[in-house]
């Protein structure tokens, strides 16, 4: 069975967790059960563990039976991702700098440099694999994945709730993407096909880059953590912060997958 | 509260939620484990990460792969990259004909 079609079927048998957040997000009763914003960061990171399972699978599963072809595919989608990721920071810190705390602004700049550094070693990665940009056209739903965040913020935009819609959504992506990219640094000695000549050195570059990005992902997350510990204090600003992070939750677990079938393909 | 039945839970910890309250649940036979949901390093989930094993002394142990950390599940003490790491959170267990109860 292909990897896609088995990670479709672990997420359709998960799908009980986006169930229970949406839950969740629609009682104000069950999110004032809180005693604190911690306490509640805690909840939704432990309720996730499920959907962290399957993104860490789209890392893991996904590099141990990658094919040269299948990698330069997934690299071109990964490569658009950064660009975009930027894009919509770049707005973020922009037009919408008015309904940001000064604190967290410069964090928000910080990540773009990031996602710079990581849209260059990609496309670095790509041209090592013998592969390019050339006629690109990405895939729908990761294309639907990075206008989310500033859809959802902008249904409130008002301080402090965009800045902790907009984490609501990205940062919940970066999380899952810590986790993937930890899958394929756990995983891709597994395969040796993509050690083989002239690859060896590609594959070697593209798991330390994927080392890189996992510290990168993991510290763009804890943007989120910030900003909902300062201000997830009510049950109103938590169901703002879930009614963004579980469309971002599914979407990008979705968009993992679809890009693992779009890999797929080539064979 | 109630985890699950015994055969649910294997050395692969399981997160187990009910309401605001959640732990992880992992078993090695007929001993099963209940500790704090979240790795006491850097917080991160401990059922897509986590197993536990028996060390070389038969003690019960956890291991984080997201650091690589490891606890021991009876005194809670723990290490990540060979220093000392925050003790590990666990509760009271109890197997009622098959059902897991663990006291939070
Ligand atoms: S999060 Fe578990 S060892 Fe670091
Ligand atoms: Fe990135
Ligand atoms: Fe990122």
């Amino acid at each position: 069975m292909s990897i896609a079609k088995i990670l479709r079927e672990e997420f359709e048998s998960k799908r009980y967790v986006f169930d229970e957040l949406k839950r969740a997000a629609s009682s104000l009763d069950f999110l004032a059960q809180f005693r604190d914003s911690y306490q509640f960061i805690d909840w939704f990171k432990a309720t996730i563990d499920p959907i962290l399972e399957i993104n860490y699978k789209t890392g893991a599963l996904w590099i141990r039976n990658a094919t040269v072809k299948g990698i330069i595919l997934w690299t071109r989608q990964g490569a658009w991702n950064e660009w975009a990721a930027n894009s919509a920071l770049a707005k973020l810190i922009t037009e919408y700098r008015d309904y940001i705390d000064d604190e967290f602004l410069n964090v928000f700049a910080h990540q773009v440099s990031d996602e710079a550094r990581h849209f260059y070693i990609r496309t670095k990665v790509l041209k090592m694999y013998g592969g390019s940009m050339e006629d690109f056209q990405p895939i729908k739903e990761w294309a639907d994945l990075f206008e989310w965040p500033l859809r959802c913020a902008t249904k409130r935009l008002e301080k402090p709730y965009f800045q902790a819609k907009f984490t609501g959504a990205f940062q919940t992506v970066e999380l899952t993407a810590t986790v993937q990219h930890k899958g394929i640094v756990d995983n891709a000695h597994l395969n040796p096909e993509i050690w083989k000549e002239p690859y060896r050195d590609a594959t070697r570059m593209l798991v330390e880059f994927s080392r890189e990005i996992e510290d990168d992902e993991s510290f763009h997350w804890t943007i989120a953590e910030r900003v909902w510990a300062k201000y997830a204090t009510t049950p109103e600003m938590r169901a703002e912060i879930l009614d963004c992070a579980v469309g971002a939750l599914e979407l990008s677990t979705i968009a993992k997958i679809k890009r693992i079938e779009a890999a797929e393909s080539s064979r | 509260m109630r985890a699950g039945r015994l055969e649910e839970f294997s050395e692969k910890p399981k997160v187990v939620v009910a309401g605001n309250r959640h732990c992880a649940v992992a078993r090695l036979g007929g001993s099963v484990y209940a500790f704090e949901s979240l790795c006491p390093h850097a917080k991160w989930p401990l059922g897509f990460i986590g197993r536990i094993f028996l060390n070389r002394e038969g003690r019960p142990m956890l291991l984080c792969a997201m650091h690589g950390g490891v606890w021991d599940l009876v005194s809670g003490e723990g290490t990540v990259e060979g220093k000392p790491a925050p003790p590990i959170r666990r509760y009271p267990v109890e197997v009622v004909d098959g059902d897991v109860h663990v006291r939070l």
